[in-house]
């Protein structure tokens, strides 16, 4: 009963966390101005610009534009794209499985080369090695995404031809965007994973298993580990959202055919209706994947299940 | 040169290895290969004998959600271009045959143009004036943003099978480099299939034929067999969206991409230092003025303004800001253009001058504003910032006010500029387009001059070209020369990079990618 309760109430949340973000991008959207200017040619005169506005509806009060778009929003329909005339919503989902697939790809690759390393860090006896490993991914984090990837493009692309530096191609084409992407969560999740050790080596089982006599290894694998992905799974999880968001800049650089582009296109263009649709789907992605952490945490820690019932 | 090369590798990657750690692990499953990009041969679908047989790709500015030409917002032009075809084809100004064989006025009127009869479309279609017709009002219904470049039009009328009347609403001259925009679509298979369908499926006249989409906004073409011209030149052609101008370089660089525009000047002399690539620049159709307000502030003292035009080196701002890519600019439009004056000199750079007609002006020292938008501009902030530099000067009180491109055209449109702005203006093939703009009653000129206006209305009537670039000398000589309302600063160059295969291919000055064998 309780754990139902929990899923209406996150229900609830979601709905008016979309809510609050439509309202917030039509209002956002709208206050940068018309399109207009935009799209018609130079030639046009006033009374052409203001003929198309009315076209577009435009030239409604806002709070009436609003209700408009609200009311089709709930039966999925964004209107029609303002730059080419098709569907908001088909011109956003065409783009959004190049980005999953670029998230995905780039998320599985930061959790694997995180647990590796955290691993490495805890056991290795070398204190060289856990330095080396720290201080790199450190000054990963320092260096801007953009520049990481421009380096990389100049390294792996330009001068050695390794990999395609534009668009999505193979899977080659997915080892530079998806390396970059990965590599910027790196030091945060190495981070997470040495408190999260610290705390669980003052933990009575931990000093009960190393005075029992058992191997570093065994202790930090088969001991701590599974408590100490407890946090660090629903950061991931969350970090997911961000991936997908935060895409953006490493989209562009490799011109990867995702909607990180299409949202900048859109914006530049005063495409509303694709603005909409687009900022839509990453938030219910972002607040499925939250609610999925959160789900996930419940089941991984029956304590979570008792306070919420 | 291997060891050099090996040497030049092994610097780089010293030097990025800390933070490209990662990525280096997966390098050694590598080797050798080829980007994934390269296409391996003539598509499957490709019909006719293409010259060279090379398959290539080119880089767009954006991705191409559409391909129906109408309701295309110029995103998808540059494949259009070699899609579809218009009836006649501008080059430098002057308008070349295509679809249309002929074509005459006798009043600017009224306008007849003659097909050419063995003109087919892509599905074996004749090409006939019911399709011009149809294209005509498409284009012209109220709804379709494009309606505004074709407002002269009053009805379009096919005489017969192969002839088209356009009549117009007033004399216009320069009706043809207006009308070689319009990209004409068969009118039985867009009717079947509407805008939704042709857009992904479009069969045009061009001599490219559409073969698929690409994922992300990109287009797959290959050579047509229905083309009445000659043979195309490569067997196939990809278009793939590449936004970001350092993207473009790094790809052509890569070997990915064959063909790209918009080379960021100050990546120019590094590509031309690259043997494998041609670097090609000419002198684009676009034009960057000041224009000077004459209502009210201190711009409206007309020595104020003469000082201004006066006060801006644009020499050197061809120099140092587009890197020696451009040339100073005299005239309106530049010589790309039709309507360009070759004795409208650049002004010259004369600062002295400038101050002692700015201290014998009514200027008081009174703030003005400097408007100018923050993209689409060659030279970009550095020009906004250098323009600032040089009025300040000779003793102008400037602030600047970067506006936001749709904000700055919003303004624009809407005449809300006060004191100075700074504009890049794309002219297209004729110096009607910014007659239309910035010099016509009711158009978004700031002054409100009747000689001018005259000027401008007696030129678009004039149907003799020597006559109509007399009236249109007369316009720029009294509107720049004497009243200095605009000032004229740079044309910056049109910029576009070819690797070795696709180097059979010549860029065009208006910043399209026309792949057609003329």
């Amino acid at each position: 009963m309780g754990l139902l309760r929990y899923g209406v109430r996150r229900i609830l949340q979601a709905v008016m966390t979309l809510l609050a973000v439509m309202v917030f991008t039509f209002f956002l959207g709208h206050l940068t101005g018309s399109p207009a200017a935009l799209m018609l040619p130079a030639t046009a005169t006033p009374s052409q610009i203001q003929h198309f506005q009315a076209n577009l509806g435009l030239d409604r009060p806002l709070p009436v534009q609003l209700w408009r778009y609200l009311v089709n929003a709930v039966h999925l329909n964004f209107g029609n794209s303002t730059a080419n005339g098709l569907p908001a919503m088909d011109v956003a989902l065409q783009r959004l499985p190049a980005t999953l697939e670029l998230a995905g790809v780039a998320f599985a690759i930061s959790v694997v080369t995180a647990v590796s390393l955290a691993l490495v860090i805890e056991i290795t006896r070398f204190s060289w090695l856990r330095s080396m490993i720290l201080v790199g991914a450190l000054v990963r984090e320092g260096i801007a995404l953009f520049v990481v990837g421009l380096l990389s493009i100049l390294v792996f692309g330009v001068e050695l031809r390794w990999f395609p530096v534009v668009g999505e191609n193979g899977w080659k084409s997915f080892v530079l965007p998806s390396f970059t992407l990965a590599s910027a969560s790196l030091a945060f999740y190495l981070r997470l994973f040495r408190s999260s050790f610290a705390d669980e080596r003052r933990q009575g089982y931990a000093r009960t298993a190393a005075a029992k006599g058992e191997s570093e290894r065994r202790i930090v694998i088969r001991e701590m580990l599974p408590n100490v992905l407890l946090p660090v799974v629903t950061m991931m999880a969350i970090n997911f959202g961000y991936m997908l968001v935060g895409s953006v800049v490493v989209e562009t650089v490799f011109s990867w055919p995702g909607v990180a582009g299409l949202v900048v296109s859109s914006v530049e263009q005063r495409d509303f209706p694709v603005t909409q649709a687009i900022v839509v789907i990453l938030a219910a992605i972002f607040i499925a994947v939250n609610a999925a952490a959160d789900i996930l945490y419940v089941k991984l820690d029956p304590r979570i299940r008792i306070e919420v019932a | 040169m291997q060891g050099s090369r090996l040497r030049t590798n092994a610097k780089t990657l010293v030097t990025c290895s800390l933070g490209l750690l990662i990525l280096s692990a997966c390098s050694s499953s590598n080797h050798g290969a080829a980007n994934g990009n390269s296409p391996s041969g003539a598509s499957a679908n490709g019909s006719t004998a293409a010259r060279t047989g090379q398959a290539i790709t080119v880089a767009l500015l954006n991705p191409i959600p559409t391909l129906d030409p109408i309701a295309d917002l110029a995103t998808g032009t540059d494949v259009e271009e070699n899609l579809f075809q218009t009836l006649t084809h501008n080059v430098d100004g002057k308008q070349e045959p295509w679809l249309a064989k002929s074509w005459n006025t006798t009043d600017g009127k009224v306008w007849t143009y003659h097909l050419d009869p063995h003109a087919k479309f892509q599905n074996g279609t004749p090409v006939t004036a019911a399709d011009v017709v149809y294209t005509m009002d498409l284009t012209l219904k109220p709804s379709n943003p494009k309606a505004p470049e074709l407002s002269g039009v009053a009805k379009v009328t096919a005489v017969n099978k192969e002839t088209v009347q356009f009549r117009l609403k007033s004399s216009d001259a320069a009706f043809p480099t207006t009308l070689a925009v319009v990209f004409i679509v068969p009118k039985a298979y867009y009717q079947k299939v509407g805008s939704h369908r042709f857009g992904q499926a479009p069969i045009g006249s061009g001599q490219y034929k559409f073969v698929k989409m690409l994922p992300g906004g990109g287009v797959e073409l290959a050579p047509s067999s229905t083309y009445d011209g000659p043979p195309a030149e490569f067997s196939r052609v990809d278009f793939v969206p590449v936004p970001d101008p350092q993207s473009r370089v790094s790809g052509l660089q890569s070997g990915q991409l064959d063909i790209i525009d918009d080379i960021p000047f100050n990546d120019v002399s590094n590509l031309r230092s690259n043997s494998a690539i041609h670097v090609e620049t000419m002198p684009s159709s676009s034009s960057e003025f000041l224009a000077m307000d004459p209502n009210s502030g201190p711009t409206s003292d007309p020595k104020v303004r003469a000082a201004i035009d006066m006060a801006i080196d644009r020499s050197a701002i061809v120099s140092k800001l587009l890197f020696g890519l451009g040339k100073p600019l005299g005239s309106p439009v530049p010589e790309t253009v039709a309507g360009y004056d070759p004795n409208l000199k650049p002004t010259p750079y004369d600062p002295s001058k400038a101050k002692a007609l700015v201290k014998g002006s009514s200027y008081n020292g009174q703030q003005i504003d400097f408007t100018y938008p923050t993209s689409n501009l060659d030279g970009g902030d550095d020009l906004a910032r250098a323009v600032v530099g040089y009025l300040s000067a000779i003793g102008l009180n400037v602030k600047p006010v970067p506006l936001e491109w749709n904000t700055f055209l919003g303004d624009w449109a809407a005449k809300k500029m006060t004191g100075i702005y700074l504009m890049e203006y794309r002219n297209g093939g004729d110096a009607q387009v910014i007659i239309t703009s910035l010099y016509s009653r009711g158009s978004r000129a700031l002054f409100n001059d009747p000689k001018t206006f005259s000027l401008a209305q007696q030129e678009q009537a004039q149907t003799d070209a020597a006559k109509r670039q007399a009236l249109l000398n007369q316009l720029w000589e009294y509107t720049l020369g004497q009243q200095h309302y605009y000032s004229a600063l740079v044309v910056p160059d049109v910029t576009y990079g070819v690797s070795a295969k696709a180097s059979a291919w010549k860029g065009t000055s208006d910043d399209r990618i026309n792949l057609t064998t003329f």
